[in-house]
């Protein structure tokens, strides 16, 4: 009796936790009808999934005036969604410092924020310039002077 | 068969020396990263340049004990480097009978830019000749040599 109840037990466990299969039916009286397909975006965790590409060393050749880089998004997010980039230096300014830390200044040109223009992008490619002045190559002794910047991805709002 | 080797092998050797792109990559994991902004002015103007303007003749009128000349630097060099002149007395002051009158290079005989770079940095010398030798010299017209050498030096 006990091995029977056990088995009447299994089977209503199992038949609870079946995904109820909710088919349509076509007939004679009713020959047609409609299937919904949908994605199912559980899976999917916060706004998708990017990558943004960005130069890890930025070299500059001595007395050039403008050096032009650039950083690319490649993006796969929710619709409304887009990939915003930031271009900074978050330290103590556009001031490159050598050993001794004397200073080489420079100046951010071009799109130092950017954001793509859909959810979806692939490649989308932002440039960017860094800027020495004449006047300050001028006035540097021949050294070797770097600086960091920070580059910052965001999902935003498209 | 060998050739193919010899050649597998060159493109392996070429591509073992190559520079990588250094690309560095954000995604949802990692939404910030650093990128180094470098000049690399050692490797791009060696010990730099620089330029030192000296007198083409420094005049005496008869009789002069001393006489001020003046040379100017300018230079863009290393940050631990500077310019420094020397100079000194190739020849005393000598007439077509080869006659002579001795003078000397007083003071600041060697002089040392105040920085790896200055513009038109002027650096002042004597010239001294002593009164015997005006007194001992028939009058005449005398030219001697002052020899300037520049060179880089350690800051």
């Amino acid at each position: 009796m006990k091995k029977v109840i056990s088995l009447v037990m299994a089977l209503v466990m199992m038949m609870a936790i079946m995904v109820p299969a909710f088919a349509a039916e076509l007939n004679a009286t009713t020959q047609s009808g409609t299937a919904t397909v949908q994605t199912d975006t559980s899976a999917i965790t916060g706004d998708g999934t990017y990558t943004v590409t960005y130069p890890a060393t930025m070299n500059i050749v001595w007395s050039t005036a403008t050096t032009n880089f650039e950083y690319k998004v490649s993006s796969n997010l929710r619709t409304g969604k887009a990939i915003q980039v930031v271009v900074a230096d978050t330290g103590d300014g556009l001031n490159m410092l050598n050993a001794s830390n004397a200073t080489l200044a420079y100046t951010l040109g071009g799109t130092t924020t950017g954001k793509t223009t859909g959810p979806v992008v692939t490649d989308a490619t932002f440039n960017y310039s860094i800027n020495v002045d004449s006047a300050v190559w001028a006035a540097a002794a021949i050294d070797t002077y770097s600086d960091t910047l920070t580059f910052t991805s965001t999902v935003v709002d498209a | 068969m060998k050739k193919v080797i010899s050649v597998v092998l060159a493109l392996v050797m070429m591509m073992a020396v190559m520079v990588p792109a250094f690309a560095a990559t954000l995604d949802v994991n990692t939404q910030s990263g650093n990128s180094t902004v470098l000049v690399d002015g050692i490797t791009d103007k060696g010990d730099g340049t620089y330029s030192v303007e000296i007198p083409a003749s420094v005049d005496l009128i008869w009789g002069d004990t001393t006489k001020a000349g003046e040379y100017k630097i300018t230079s863009q060099v290393q940050t631990d480097k500077r310019v420094k002149v020397t100079l000194a007395k190739a020849k005393d002051l000598t007439n077509a009978a080869n006659e002579t009158i001795e003078f000397a290079v007083a003071d600041a005989t060697t002089g040392i830019a105040n920085s790896a770079v200055v513009n038109n940095e002027a650096h002042t010398f004597n010239l001294t000749i002593d009164a015997s030798e005006w007194a001992a010299a028939s009058i005449a017209t005398y030219e001697g040599t002052i020899t300037f050498t520049a060179e880089l030096a350690d800051a």
